[in-house]
């Protein structure tokens, strides 16, 4: 019996109006078949496949097996990885997470699910890059890498290694909620640790920075909320309305979508156990911004400073807020690296 | 003495801010929000550059226009000590500011008080 050779399978799933697509898009059409893929091109030691989803096109792990049926992929011999056009809400097209659980089981899969609208930078967002570069060496009947603009063919470590690297979404998420109370944290540390006499000066300045704002403290609160639940207001008070909008979470992701109901830390991000969550006012950490607030609105830099030195919340100050930020922060590292 | 002079780059004012008051008794503080804003202020009177890698809060994890202020730093003014700060967990982004020249790498958040420590160790300060 003959020994099978295995092969490298990069495939790179798209859809028709993609930036960066057209060529590989033609690729993938040229063959008869219901499904829109292409022949396998072959480039330094793998082979090149593209994909191309119709315009509602979600794909399953149905999906990919069949897929690798009719390609000749071997999934317990061949190497193959995956960069796959992320579905998300607003635009359901391409793949999720679980499309691939199964396969990934079965034989040397990796895959990595890209967005579009980013730098086509190598170093710095390198599955567009990809799709950028390959696109537009493709020429005849193969792929042409000559360009210098370029550089070298990505080769198969470099791919597999790329291929794995977690969505930049969730570390793009996890960076502006951890934004969201940087300058509190630094201002908390600031004043807990000046001398008894510096803190009142120290507090001062705070508040001639943010007096202008109406509910700055309790906006910050809205940010947060926004960033781990999606929803935009919340009564509190007033009504407070964040300052971010749709656009500022990364592929749809919310905190909530990202650690999943089921292990979702309720109370460690102040979200109520209820189905639509809500922030819940009895925590601690929502008394201490309160209060801040109160002490901002009032212009009183000794209530601030009591706020922030524990005097003013049961066993609750500046300190335990740091610890918080710093809990919160070590449990999205745990899920997102 | 006369304090030591420096320069922090990084494109969030409120952030900006805030190490202003945690660092003012102890340095004289300079802020820019961007490349251009920080050379209009670069001189040989700074003892020290803090910045931030990413200058473009809307590309974060992308956008790496502080290891640009640092490499035109070291070109122009190469005695002045600069030291780098991300929210990233960036092994890459750090290699790249040490081999260009960074005497620190630092991750936000930063213990504003360790801070003090490695700025007037580095501006030699005691």
């Amino acid at each position: 019996m003959r020994n099978y050779e295995m092969r490298r399978y990069l495939l790179l799933t798209g859809y028709a109006g993609m930036d960066s697509w057209g060529s590989c898009a033609t690729k993938a059409s040229e063959l008869p078949s219901g499904f829109a893929y292409s022949k396998p091109y072959e480039l330094a030691d793998y082979y090149v496949v593209f994909v191309n989803l119709p315009s509602e096109g979600r794909t399953s792990d149905e999906f990919f097996e069949k897929l690798f049926k009719k390609i000749g992929i071997e999934l317990r011999q061949d190497e193959v990885v995956i960069f796959a056009h992320g579905a998300h809400t607003k635009h359901n097209v391409g793949s999720k997470d679980e499309d691939f659980y199964k396969l990934s089981v079965q034989g040397d899969l990796c895959y990595h699910l890209f967005a579009t609208g980013f730098a086509h930078d190598r170093q710095h967002y390198f599955p567009f890059w990809l799709i950028n570069a390959i696109n537009n060496c493709l020429q005849g009947d193969g792929i042409n890498w000559n360009s210098p603009k370029y550089g070298t063919i990505p080769s198969w470590d470099e791919i597999q290694v790329e291929a794995r690297k977690r969505p930049r979404g969730l570390s793009v998420l996890k960076h502006r909620l951890g934004h969201v109370f940087l300058s509190l944290r630094t201002d908390c540390a600031g004043i807990i640790r000046s001398g008894e006499h510096e803190r009142l000066e120290y507090a001062r300045k705070v508040i001639e920075e943010h007096q202008v704002e109406q509910n700055y403290y309790l906006r910050l609160l809205a940010d947060y909320q926004f960033f781990v639940l999606g929803k935009k207001d919340f009564e509190l008070l007033t009504k407070i309305t964040t300052h971010c909008t749709d656009t500022d979470l990364p592929d749809d992701y919310t905190i909530r979508k990202l650690l999943g109901d089921e292990t979702f830390s309720w109370k460690l991000f102040l979200v109520k156990q209820t189905n639509n969550g809500e922030i819940d006012l009895e925590s601690d950490v929502v008394k201490f911004l309160v209060a801040l607030n109160d002490a901002l609105e009032k212009r009183d830099e000794k209530i601030m400073v009591d706020v922030i030195c524990g005097k003013k919340i049961p066993n609750f100050g500046g300190e335990q807020f740091i610890a918080w930020i710093r809990a919160t922060d070590k449990a999205l590292e745990k899920t997102i690296g | 003495m006369a304090k030591a002079k420096i320069l922090i780059i990084d494109d969030l004012p409120e952030y900006l801010n805030s190490l202003r008051r945690a660092l003012e008794n102890d340095f004289e503080i300079v802020v820019a929000t961007s490349f251009d804003e920080a050379k209009g202020k670069m001189s040989k009177e700074l003892s020290l550059l803090l910045v931030d890698i990413c200058l473009d809060e809307s590309r974060p994890g992308i956008d790496r226009g502080g290891i640009e202020v640092l490499r035109w730093s070291k070109k122009n003014y190469p005695a002045i000590p600069v030291v780098m700060m991300s929210a990233y967990r960036d092994f890459d982004a750090a290699v790249d500011c040490l081999n260009s020249g960074a005497e620190k790498f630092l991750r936000k958040p930063i213990d504003v008080w360790q801070l003090k420590e490695e700025l007037k160790s580095l501006t030699k300060q005691s």
